[in-house]
């Protein structure tokens, strides 16, 4: 019996559990990248992203944002790795 | 020449120096033909992995072209950031799959998995072709990149022609000797010393000018607002249109993992955890283009201007009384972003033609060492090639990326259905591919044909897919269809 596998679960049962669980990460993924690219493109970035006021870290909205991004996928991309 | 100029020289030769005695050294413990040559005896591990795939993206057109559209166009550039949050992101699906079948059937290439796939050696063809259109403008703008700084930093005493054929020798030398491994040991070497580099003149050019990064960014939001404003501005200065900016992104997202130099990487990696563990990693190697930016803000405002801006990162540190020693680790650096993208570039241009062309197409025999032979004759030809047209272009390098990338995503229907998509058949491949392509290179000429302002490799793409949809829907997928896509999809 492996580690985290119930006791009386049947090997067809725990097969079927992780592919599940397999494919709610992929949708979750996929979810995650539509999101990502509408915030970094129209309409997302059109609003959020697209005044010239206010700095943050020392860098302009526009471009925290982008980055803000970048290390959100990053973070992601980890958990789904991890989890996959 | 000044002693100055002979300092700049002697570290510029110094690290040229460095990149052939590493490059020639690290292949000679490779296999002869072109398993060993091509894909390094698919024995690449997470670090070289890493540095390739970081490397050959950050190129001279991330040196030199995105300081200057900072510099000139402001947020515009700034799209560059959005497309590297996602645009590995299919690899990390394509690539493991890729490997499996290299593995199991002796793939190198990625044009030969897809003629495999679909039983039609004349698409191997047509991806040889369309790749060499490709990469030849890209492979031209890296060397345009490594002219430009050798006669920016000599003030004119090596020609931009002259710079470009002194680097691209060096790069020569180690490719033609040790194949991807070569090009891997020096990416990895290249790209530790751009990213030191790169930060160390990010901090320090906004500090000379302004005081400081953050008093920079409060001087431009005062005085120069449209610059610090999504989307950014055209070349004309005028606000640039959102469609173009978003599919600009939404193009380089869907063609970044296609480009057959990093998807061929999926042949080299050790194993499939490699390449998913490189795909999870890519991100922090954006974190290299922040300095970046900050450079090309910095020299808003700087007088006198430069001619293009491409040339700002160049023109400020020869204006600005730098000490020698930094100009010449600068320029180190800038060959560094061009010889990285530029060797991968032609050794997988020079692979693919040879092995999908002339093996693959036109159904020719070579020994494994008539491979090598004439992969390495190849190198030297589209070396000539992209040196001619870096000599007679003068246009932007940014705009030369883009164009690239047109042709470029019209490989990624076709990889998609390779892998996943048993239903999909030859006839709606080459289709697609064909339309696409045609299309695309249509609009990239004639702009004005556009309905509406997007990406000219949109439009390719949508009518690629269509084709590929309707055809294959209208023809019989062969019999080994679905054992090839089981075949990727099983683990090994």
């Amino acid at each position: 019996m492996r580690r985290g596998e119930p006791p009386d679960a049947a090997p067809g049962a725990v097969t079927n559990a992780r592919t599940a669980r397999g494919r709610a990460l992929d949708v979750g993924l996929a979810g995650y990248a539509a999101v990502c690219l509408l915030a970094i493109t129209w309409p997302g970035f059109a609003l959020a992203g697209a005044w010239a006021d206010g700095l943050v870290l020392g860098l302009p909205f526009a471009l925290a944002w982008n980055l803000g991004w970048v290390g959100l996928t990053f973070g992601v991309l980890v958990a789904y790795h991890r989890l996959r | 020449m000044s002693s100055a100029a002979l300092i700049v020289l002697g570290v510029a030769g110094a690290y040229l120096a460095a990149c052939v005695v590493l490059g020639s050294w690290t292949g000679g413990k490779k296999a002869e033909g072109s398993v060993g040559f091509v894909a390094g005896d698919r024995s690449l591990g997470l670090v070289l992995m890493y540095f390739i795939t970081g490397a050959t993206i950050f190129s001279a057109f991330a040196f030199l072209g995105l300081p200057g559209w900072a510099y000139s166009k402001g947020a515009a550039a700034f799209y560059i950031l959005g497309y590297g949050a996602l645009g590995f992101v299919p690899f990390y699906f394509l690539g493991p799959r890729a490997a499996r079948l290299g593995k199991r059937r002796g793939f190198v290439t990625q044009a030969e998995m897809i003629a495999a796939r679909f039983d039609r050696p004349a698409l191997a063809g047509v991806m040889a072709l369309v790749s060499a259109v490709a990469f030849v403008p890209y492979l031209a703008l890296q060397m345009k990149g490594a002219g430009i700084v050798l006669a920016t930093v000599t003030d004119g005493a090596i020609g931009e022609a002259a710079g470009a054929a002194i680097v691209y020798s060096v790069v020569l030398v180690y490719v033609l000797r040790s194949g991807v491994l070569g090009v891997g040991w020096t990416n990895t070497f290249q790209g530790i010393f751009m990213i030191l580099l790169a930060w160390g003149l990010g901090l320090y050019l906004p500090y000379l000018r302004f005081g400081g990064v953050h008093e920079m960014f409060t001087e431009l939001a005062a005085s120069r607002p449209e610059l610090l404003r999504a989307p950014g501005l055209t070349a004309d200065g005028e606000p640039w249109h959102w469609g173009e900016y978003s599919s600009a992104i939404v193009v380089s997202i869907i063609g970044f993992s296609a480009w057959p130099h990093l998807f061929m990487k999926a042949f080299s990696a050790k194993d499939t955890r490699t390449l998913k563990r490189t795909v999870v990693l890519y991100p922090t190697f954006q974190v290299f283009l922040v300095p970046l930016f900050l450079i090309g803000f910095a020299g808003v405002g700087f007088s006198p201007a430069p001619e293009r801006p491409d040339q700002i990162l160049p023109h400020l540190l020869m204006h600005l009384e730098l000490s020698p020693w930094l100009v010449g680790l600068f320029c180190a650096g800038a060959l560094a972003a061009s010889m990285s993208s530029g060797d991968a570039m032609v050794h997988a241009v020079a692979s693919i033609t040879v092995r999908d062309g002339w093996v693959a197409a036109l159904s020719r025999r070579l020994s494994g060492a008539g491979e090598v032979r004439a992969i390495r004759v190849l190198i030297v030809v589209y070396m000539l090639a992209a040196y001619a047209v870096a000599v007679v272009y003068q246009g932007s390098l940014v705009f030369l990326l883009l164009s690239a990338y047109g042709a470029v995503v019209q490989f990624m229907p076709l990889l998609v259905a390779a892998l996943y998509v048993p239903r999909a058949t030859g006839a709606g491949a080459l289709a697609g591919l064909l339309g696409g392509s045609a299309l695309t290179t249509l609009l990239v000429a004639v702009p004005e044909l556009r309905p509406f302002p997007l990406h000219a490799g949109l439009y390719g793409l949508a009518l690629n897919v269509t084709l590929l949809t309707v055809v294959s829907a209208l023809t019989r997928p062969t019999r080994s269809a679905a054992a090839f896509v089981a075949d990727g999809a099983e683990p090994l």
